[in-house]
């Protein structure tokens, strides 16, 4: 089997009038969503009979899409319900976004790893399920929405940073609920008294 | 009578359970943002479990709303048992503070 590599780019053109890209790119990486989290962004170029409002709109969007997770796809075995699923969560996303995206062109589509997503996999592997749900989604969760919303401003570099702080800050968590961790504290706690 | 099971609180589980009766429920970043620099975003959500574990707090998951995807975020609020522990530690601190106050005086 080839090897899928990340990031990809799509560019559209001016007959671009569905979501069809979306259905295409889910269905090519379906066996990788399984295992990451991912990110869409896209640049656009002005299409001069856009009214201003909309441009408004799409700049507080110009980078969109939190990283999402495959959880939602992992219980589905069948190959015909995993199109179907993928298909109606692919509908509902572009919901909002659909009337934006249609008045644009050479629209360029990234698809690529959202931050922590392979920080959350060695996760996966090292601790149970429960500490997954409680320590680790909730840290990428806040990494998501300080990381997109300084990145729909431009603010790489600032991203940047935030992606810098939130790498320690899962390392940190890591690392308090490793055994090791576990033991100096207990260690620390008696010193202590 | 003798009671050795006093649930007491750290420094960072009172500060949590503060905000928490303070402001109802809450996120972790919010938490992080408003202690000014005492919980950290790394360890901020392994004091949480921990007190969740001891059922001092909840917490449930908030779905995002669309265009927004994504994990989930948790909201956290405190327990009955988490504001009776609270209480109990700020009126043992309280005697405490009082106690170590006067003896100081004198």
């Amino acid at each position: 089997m080839m090897k899928k590599k990340l990031p990809i780019e799509i560019e559209t053109g001016f007959e671009f009038d569905s979501y069809t890209w979306v259905l295409k790119l889910l269905r090519y990486f379906s066996p990788l969503f399984r295992k990451h989290l991912y990110q869409v962004t896209y640049k656009y170029k002005r299409n001069e009979a856009v009214e201003l409002n909309v441009i408004d709109l799409l700049k507080s969007r110009s980078v969109f899409m939190a990283g999402f997770d495959s959880k939602q796809f992992d219980s589905i075995e069948n190959p015909e319900d995993l199109d179907l699923a993928l298909e109606n969560f692919a509908e509902n996303w572009l919901k909002e976004m659909l009337p934006i995206l249609y008045s644009l062109y050479n629209t360029k589509i990234k698809l690529n790893f959202a931050p922590g997503s392979r920080l959350l996999s060695m996760s996966k592997f090292l601790y149970s399920a429960k500490n997954q749900k409680e320590v680790f989604y909730p840290i990428i969760s806040d990494w998501h929405e300080e990381y997109f919303e300084v990145l729909s401003k431009k603010e790489i570099w600032k991203a940047r940073l935030i992606n810098a702080r939130y790498s320690y800050a899962f390392l940190a968590a890591m690392w308090q609920k490793s055994p090791i961790g576990d033991l100096i504290e207990f260690v620390v706690k008696i010193a202590k008294k | 009578m003798s009671n050795n099971n006093f649930p007491k609180l750290s420094h960072k589980e009172m500060l949590i359970l503060e905000m928490l009766i303070g402001k109802g429920e809450m996120f972790g970043l919010e938490m992080v943002e408003a202690s000014e620099g005492e919980l950290k975003r790394g360890t901020i959500y392994v004091t949480l479990q921990r007190m969740g574990d001891k059922g001092y707090i909840e917490s449930r998951e908030e779905p995002r709303s669309l265009p927004e995807i994504g994990i989930p975020r948790r909201k956290y609020w405190a327990t009955g048992l988490g504001q009776k522990v609270y209480q109990a530690n700020l009126k043992a601190l309280e005697f405490f503070n009082a106690d170590f106050a006067l003896g100081g005086a004198n």
